[in-house]
């Protein structure tokens, strides 16, 4: 397979299309290409967790980052996300991109069984951060992700949770290694943000252990 | 596949990866859709006998394999396999990729998937269990993805054995949601 340029992932995932209305309480925005580039292509060259694996995408919005996960050679992926909306414009980015190993799941992270573990090899996520009446939501999806994966959680938190969530951590012995910091410009998505972007200071992270939860 | 790599030191990575400024977003109208080459997903050529869908994948039975009812107060293990009632069923050609295929066998639970293939009406034509030596049969494997991956659901229902609650497929997405009485 033609190794695929970290330039040319991004250039892919300009073209995604993504949401028509983000819905404020589920704190929709798409994750941005460059960053969802970036991302997947450390989860890929570094750390090999993406070709010919299994991805649980949580989250998964209009699908940025399980398609780019598609585009790396995965070999199977599936995104999961309360929000039909969102979904459809996943399904028919699906289709425009031509991609044949993908499915989708309309579900409440937030109660997903708690069976289903070990299912997936690697969970790769942008989760809400709880900012809309949500609060802990981030550590809900995090401990759901730690239950599915099999080998690794790529996570994005805000730096501001990230002695908490090492504590948490520490506490399901997993471990937390932050790869990158990054910072979000935020586009102005909702009516009411009064600046024209907002920027939140957000931490890359991979959690793995010699033993995950369960 | 490449064995266990180390992390890279950080500096494989920007320590600080700024986002590109703001762009507002434009309807694709007029843009080509990019063919990504370098990519192994991408429908291979059909075949007569195939009936190709429009819109995105439907469910496919590894999905099936790995997902359990969320239904609360279940038995252990009650919420696995769910029962597919299908009423549209398809298939649609999928590159073969054996290593991945090899990957998976010992990790699906097997009697399920051939459970669920009969059900669909594509009997899987796979043994009750995986032979020893599975990882060098290509046919086999062939046969495995056939039924992992090539058939899909695209309407219909998947039922909890425990409690009987169906969850709708529609357009290829299980809709797990519950209600809130439910939850």
């Amino acid at each position: 397979m033609k190794k695929l340029k970290l330039k040319e992932l991004e250039s892919c995932l300009q073209q995604v299309d993504t949401f028509e209305n983000p819905k404020l309480l589920l704190e929709q925005y798409p994750t941005r290409p460059h960053i969802a580039a970036c991302m997947l292509y450390t989860i890929h060259n570094t750390f090999d967790d993406i070709e010919n694996k299994t991805i649980a995408d949580l989250g998964c919005g209009c699908g940025m980052l399980s398609i780019g996960s598609a585009m790396l050679g995965a070999g199977f992926s599936v995104g999961f996300d309360i929000d039909a909306d969102a979904l459809e414009i996943f399904n028919s980015n699906i289709e425009d991109f031509e991609l044949t190993n993908i499915n989708m799941v309309q579900c409440d992270v937030c109660s997903l069984s708690d069976s289903m573990s070990e299912t997936f090899d690697t969970v790769i996520m942008n989760p809400p951060f709880g900012t809309k009446h949500n609060k802990g939501i981030d550590m809900i999806f995090l401990k759901t992700a730690l239950q599915m994966a099999k080998t690794a959680v790529y996570s994005l938190h805000k730096t501001s949770t990230r002695q908490h969530i090492q504590k948490k951590a520490d506490e399901w012995d997993v471990k937390m290694e932050v790869i990158a910091e990054l910072r979000y410009d935020l586009p102005a998505s909702y009516k009411f943000h009064k600046k024209r972007s907002v920027d939140i200071e957000v931490d890359f992270v991979r959690f793995s252990a010699k033993k995950l939860l369960n | 596949m490449v064995g266990t790599s180390k992390p890279a030191p950080l500096n494989h990575v920007p320590r600080s990866m700024t986002s590109s400024p703001l762009r507002v977003s434009s309807p694709r109208h007029g843009c080509p859709v990019t063919v990504v080459t370098a990519v192994q997903s991408g429908a291979a050529p059909l075949s007569p006998e195939v009936t190709q869908t429009g819109g995105g994948a439907g469910m496919k039975l590894l999905t099936h394999n790995l997902l359990c009812s969320n239904v609360r107060g279940l038995r252990p293990g009650g919420g696995f396999p769910l029962r597919i009632q299908a009423s549209d069923v398809s298939v649609r050609p999928v590159p073969f990729n054996a290593a991945f295929v090899a990957r998976l066998v010992p990790r699906l639970r097997w009697g399920a998937l051939l459970e669920a293939a009969e059900s669909l009406g594509h009997p899987s034509e796979l043994p009750p269990e995986p032979a020893p030596d599975y990882e060098g049969d290509e046919a086999f494997l062939r046969r495995v993805h056939h039924v992992l991956l090539e058939v899909e659901v695209l309407e219909g229902f998947l039922q909890c054995p425990d409690s009987g609650r169906q969850f709708p497929i529609s357009r290829g997405i299980p809709n797990m949601l519950l209600s809130e009485e439910e939850a």
